[in-house]
């Protein structure tokens, strides 16, 4: 019935940053404090994606995943730093354990985001916990973040979003629904730009309308989603929590994609990145003591929306990068080439088994000692001291 | 020569000048843990630090290295401290006095 909600114990912390890497970087060097910064993923500012722009670059309509050609058309006086991935790893690191010292009951939720729970905290108070949060990572790190405190960690990561950035936001059981009115859908975390579309067509179009729809009507179109859609803006439904003190689940997925600075229909080089980023993905699932049956190759042509994206479940786990590569092949087609210039290439592997080192042929056992010495020696000396020939490729223009 | 793991150094500048990589002998405290660089020498000039803006590490192999963004007043620098080598490196020039880079 609208209208309903269920009043829950304990409540939710969303910790957001803001623009993360561009505030990072404005942090480093204060010169770029107050100027439409933008962050690329690549050192070559004209042929790279924005992967964070700071809120005077937001403001401007610059935001991730824009191509930086086009970001600099909108603001050719934007400044430029490229994206230096160990600040932020170190940065977000920190910060998890600066929120240790809050709540035993915490989340990764991302590199940027974080989830604090205050369950079993009976004498915190939310606003107090947020406040003391905010003042403790705008006085370490020279950042802020916008937190969001709410009953069910989906409205506290939508209440995150309210009020950005610097933002303060609590969402009572009591705010609601009038605190849906006039808010996009697509504010609700889940409701991608598929499903918003989907929504609309049927007059949907704020959270409120969302609120005051029928059950059946969500259910007749969405099925299970339009149950879960009913369910969430009533306080009824929430997605799962995996706290850091209960985290010991091996992920469900390992990939690596990159995205190149040209496009290219050069076969050898095309190839020599899979071979790179399932030699990436093959070593993650090493160090976790992983083997994937599933392997999905994707390649796309970023400006003519065209590509090839499919997977394929193979009867035998592996953890090899060769392995992996020419699975890979295997998926694109044997023997086939790439007949479109390819610009973002992404492998991933699923469907995981624990690592068996009991081989029945001498040469599987061979050549798992030698990944175990190229894994050792990379370790020690750093990573990509030692790889495999074929990746010399992938750096040919 | 391509090596894989140039695809994360990206913060490489796109001016070359803005590159240092140069050994430098760095005046700094050793407190509680805590690494404060003071001053530092290059080219024969001792630089001041006014303030550093940013701190990070990052493990390369078996090595940790600790990097600092420091400002002179005129300029931003980075220094970096490997833990294991107990020596420092003028990385680079983040930005000059004739403004951002």
């Amino acid at each position: 019935m609208p209208g309903q909600l269920k009043i829950y114990p304990h409540m939710f912390l969303h910790i957001d940053m803001d623009a993360f890497f561009a505030s990072v970087e404005q942090a480093v060097n204060p010169h770029l404090k107050g100027h439409p910064l933008i962050v690329g993923s690549r050192a070559n500012k004209y042929h790279t994606v924005v992967c964070a722009a700071s809120y005077e670059a937001k403001a401007l309509g610059i935001d991730s995943g824009m191509n930086t050609r086009e970001a600099f058309q909108i603001c050719p006086q934007a400044k430029f730093v490229a994206a230096n991935s160990a600040r932020y790893i170190f940065t977000s690191e920190r910060i998890f354990e600066l929120l240790q010292d809050f709540s035993p009951n915490l989340e990764y939720v991302s590199i940027d985001e974080f989830l604090v729970g205050l369950e079993g905290q009976e004498n915190a108070k939310p606003l107090e916990v947020a406040k003391k949060i905010k003042q403790a990572i705008k006085k370490r790190f020279f950042i802020t973040c916008s937190i969001g405190i709410a009953p069910t960690r989906i409205l506290a990561k939508l209440a995150s979003k309210i009020n950005k950035p610097d933002g303060l936001k609590v969402i009572a059981p009591a705010d609601i629904p009038g605190l849906f009115e006039g808010m996009p859908i697509e504010k609700l975390c889940g409701i991608g730009p598929s499903l918003k579309r989907q929504l609309n067509s049927l007059g949907i179009i704020t959270l409120k309308d969302l609120f005051d729809t029928p059950e059946e009507l969500l259910s007749s179109h969405f099925g299970k989603v339009g149950h879960w859609l009913y369910e969430a803006v009533r306080l009824n439904y929430d997605l799962p929590v995996t706290f850091f003190n209960t985290q010991n689940k091996p992920p469900k997925s390992i990939s690596h994609s990159y995205t190149l600075a040209r496009e290219t229909s050069n076969n050898e080089r095309i190839f020599a990145w899979i071979r790179l980023l399932s030699e990436m993905v093959s070593e993650r699932l090493r160090r976790q003591n992983l083997e994937a049956k599933t392997v999905h190759l994707y390649l796309l042509n970023l400006d003519q929306n065209r590509g090839f994206s499919r997977q394929k479940t193979f009867g035998q786990a592996t953890s090899d990068g060769y392995e992996l590569y020419k699975r890979c092949r295997l998926i694109l087609g044997p023997n086939k080439g790439i007949n479109f210039k390819v610009r973002a290439i992404g492998v991933t592997a699923s469907n995981f088994a624990p690592i068996e080192d009991l081989f029945l042929f001498n040469e599987q056992a061979k050549r798992y000692r030698l990944l175990q010495a190229q894994d050792s020696i990379n370790s020690k000396i750093g990573e990509w001291s030692i790889f495999p020939a074929q990746i010399m490729q992938a750096g040919r223009k | 020569m391509f090596n894989p793991k140039a695809r994360w150094d990206r913060e490489l500048p796109q001016n070359p000048n803005e590159l240092l990589d140069e050994k430098i002998s760095v005046y700094a405290f050793f407190d509680k843990g805590k690494i404060i660089p003071q001053h530092f020498v290059w080219k024969n000039n001792i630089h001041k630090i006014k303030q550093t803006t940013y701190f990070w590490q990052e493990r390369q192999g078996k090595e940790l290295i600790s990097f600092f963004s420091v400002d002179t007043g005129s300029d931003i620098y980075q220094l970096s401290f490997n833990n294991t080598t107990f020596g420092w490196r003028l990385d680079r020039l983040i930005s000059s006095s004739a403004g951002p880079t």
